[in-house]
């Protein structure tokens, strides 16, 4: 009973500190609604000029049909005024002449190569160094996993990247995908979620810096009574911020989730778990509020940051190992496969691994704050 | 016996904070632990509260073991911290009520503990407000209402009026008398000689971690071997008055600065009379003042220092 009434008067004393609360509730909230609005695309009235350009399709085969099609998406003609030419000197005459801005060229053994594992190219002609053009091509090389587009710059070939061939992930020849804005805006409310671990850290700190804690070591309660009712309190108290989140990737997604929402809501709820006892041992180890803000704010950073750069491709070296020990690239996983009918298996992995994190966080949380003479 | 604590050792590295330690205290006693900084008194409790463990010695609290009655122990234990250990983001009624929950109060009785803890402290007018719009002084008494609130057999109180004004120094000190007259028994530690002499039943004198003197002040200060003195504000000074008081038992020296006579007389001399006698035949007495020796004084012959070096 001493545990919930702990826990009670912990999400009390959390909800009093409205400046924290509005950190940890309403600074989310407003990057929800910001977020949303740019995922949803709700500006897309404004009257932007298109990108103009052109392509080739030398090859004929199954992928570069793909390839079409990905060009002819709604969500790509939004931005794109795009036209198919008859040969590669006209598109290439059009790029000099300025009536594009560049010209796709898809040579005639791109869906060979690609079928008989090989290495390919998609190439791009244009004039300008930085081209949108390349921005879709990569695009569509990402969601293939096949290969690193050549840019032609001024008419130079340069070879900047080749992929080791196509892998098992699913090809949506509808665009329909977590694109490059969404997963930075996924992984970055994903580390303001985070940012959460700050009130456990906090909520430890203060009760040793103001004595309350003695309190607590000369009551007659349980060893383990009052650390368990400050984490259920700070687990509650950040409870609100991940229902944001589930409501906010249900608002966005929820119509592709085919009733899977139970995945996202078990999700959130592992990954709450996560933050409050990450906040709570670092608080517990560092006993200094600076000090501990400090590690909190690096700590989730550097396990936000290593899922984004996996999820972006550009993990190398420490990182990809390191991505396997962090939370916010679980829950990308398994939000992501949920959506897009990823592989059931990694979705249960993702959660049990998650589930062991939990456990694992919230026992080293209750051991370290245990009741003991000192 | 309420509590005894017999040779308890406690050491922190190379510091030896309390050294073979001895000490009871008898049910209904305001005892007071006095001593300075550093003396080792806070780690004495510490350790009878469980919350530092001794290196050796045994401590019996209600005539049980802290190692195997711990939760029963504490039960009946209310402690007053000497730092302010209350949440100021809870009201001042929010705050008992948290504490009292942990003793397993609940419902009308704790609702009815609560207020009197309130009323006790004269926070009842302020029970809604949060501490953090309180002075000192009352932070304080919440301190010490939070420690009552379970009606403990025995409360410790360790340093309670550190920083405070007067008004709520004096509150305090009368709420501790009023609670040892409703049955309490007090463990009082201070380095405040005056409070420890004003409430204390008996006293405990530690210092550098021993025990260096304990028994009630009476008994304290008859260890003192130094002289008395009588001091007399006279109307008008006669210095043959000086010369007739030094022939008076006891009297070791006498001399006249402006209208003040100093008496010094050997301890237990018992020549007060005489020399009110001695100086009405000469003068007007417009004041006497008879010093006795202080606590103050006892630890300074003790230990050859002031309590507050």
């Amino acid at each position: 009973m001493n545990v919930l009434q702990i826990a009670y008067y912990t999400v009390l004393r959390n909800i009093r500190d409205w400046k924290l609360f509005l950190l940890l509730i309403g600074a989310p909230l407003v990057f929800y609604l910001i977020i949303a609005n740019v995922t949803t695309n709700v500006n897309q009235g404004i009257n932007l000029e298109k990108f103009k350009l052109a392509y080739f399709d030398a090859d004929g085969g199954p992928t570069a049909q793909q390839f079409e099609g990905f060009l002819q998406t709604k969500e790509i003609l939004t931005a794109f005024d795009i036209q198919k030419v008859d040969s590669l000197d006209n598109g290439k005459q059009m790029v000099k002449d300025g009536k594009i801005e560049a010209l796709i060229y898809l040579k005639n053994d791109f869906s060979q190569s690609l079928k008989q594992g090989e290495k390919t190219n998609i190439e791009i002609f244009s004039n300008k160094s930085i081209s949108a053009t390349r921005l879709l091509v990569e695009g569509f090389i990402n969601t293939v996993n096949t290969s690193s587009a050549i840019k032609k710059i001024a008419g130079d070939i340069n070879v900047t990247e080749v992929s080791s061939g196509i892998q098992q992930i699913a090809i949506s020849s509808t665009g329909k995908t977590f694109n490059d804005a969404d997963k930075s805006a996924f992984i970055g409310l994903l580390e303001m979620l985070s940012y959460g671990a700050l009130l456990g850290c906090l909520s430890v700190i203060n009760s040793m810096k103001k004595n309350t804690l003695l309190r607590f070591n000369i009551s007659p309660i349980n060893d383990l009574a009052y650390v368990s009712g400050q984490f259920l309190g700070n687990y509650l108290t950040l409870c609100p911020s991940s229902g944001l989140f589930i409501a906010f990737t249900y608002f966005i997604w929820g119509s592709s989730m085919q009733g899977n929402i139970l995945n996202i809501i078990l999700t959130f709820l592992l990954l709450t778990g996560i933050i409050t006892a990450l906040g709570m041992i670092v608080g517990y180890l560092t006993k200094k509020t600076g000090l501990g803000a400090i590690i909190s704010v690096c700590l989730n950073a550097l396990l936000s940051g290593a899922a984004f750069v996996w999820m972006m491709g550009t993990a190398h070296g420490f990182l990809k190992w390191f991505v396997f020990l962090s939370p916010q690239y679980y829950v990308y996983v398994i939000v992501a496969d949920t959506i897009f009918e990823g592989f059931t298996s990694r979705i249960q992995v993702s959660l049990i691994s998650l589930a062991m994190a939990v456990t694992a966080l919230t026992a080293v949380t209750l051991f370290l704050g245990r009741r003991k003479a000192v | 016996m309420l509590v005894e604590v017999k040779n308890l050792v406690k050491r922190y590295k190379d510091v030896l904070a309390v050294d073979n330690v001895s000490l009871s205290i008898e049910e209904g006693e305001i005892l007071g632990l006095l001593g300075p900084n550093g003396a080792g008194k806070t780690t004495t409790i510490n350790a009878m509260i469980g919350l530092t463990r001794p290196d050796s010695g045994e401590i019996l609290i209600f005539g049980k073991n802290f190692n195997n009655h711990e939760l029963e122990i504490k039960r009946d234990l209310g402690v007053v911290p000497q730092d302010i250990a209350i949440f100021e983001d809870l009201t001042a009624y929010e705050n008992l009520c948290y504490f009292g929950k942990l003793y397993g109060l609940k419902g009308s009785l704790l609702k009815e503990r609560v207020e009197e803890a309130l009323e006790f402290t004269g926070l009842l007018d302020r029970k809604k407000q949060y501490p953090k719009k309180f002075s000192n002084g009352m932070k304080r008494r919440l301190n010490i209402a939070c420690a009552l609130v379970h009606h403990p057999k025995l409360i410790i109180m360790d340093e309670p009026t550190v920083g405070i004004d007067p008004q709520s120094r004096n509150h305090i000190i009368q709420s501790i008398k009023k609670l040892n007259e409703m049955g309490s028994t007090i463990i009082y530690i201070s380095h405040y000689m005056e409070e420890i002499e004003e409430i204390c039943t008996r006293i405990v004198i530690m210092d550098q971690g021993r025990v260096i003197a304990k028994g009630t002040k009476e008994e304290l200060k008859a260890l003192m071997t130094s002289d008395e003195r009588v001091v007399v504000e006279l109307s008008s000074a006669n210095y043959t008055l000086v010369d007739n008081i030094k022939k008076l038992s006891g009297v070791k020296d006498a001399y006249i600065n402006g209208t003040e006579l100093t008496v010094i007389s050997q301890k237990n001399s018992k020549n007060l009379n005489g020399i009110i006698a001695q100086v009405s035949e000469n003068s007007e007495i417009i004041s006497l003042n008879v010093e006795q020796p202080s606590l103050e004084t006892v630890f300074l012959t003790l230990t050859g220092r002031s309590l507050r070096d």
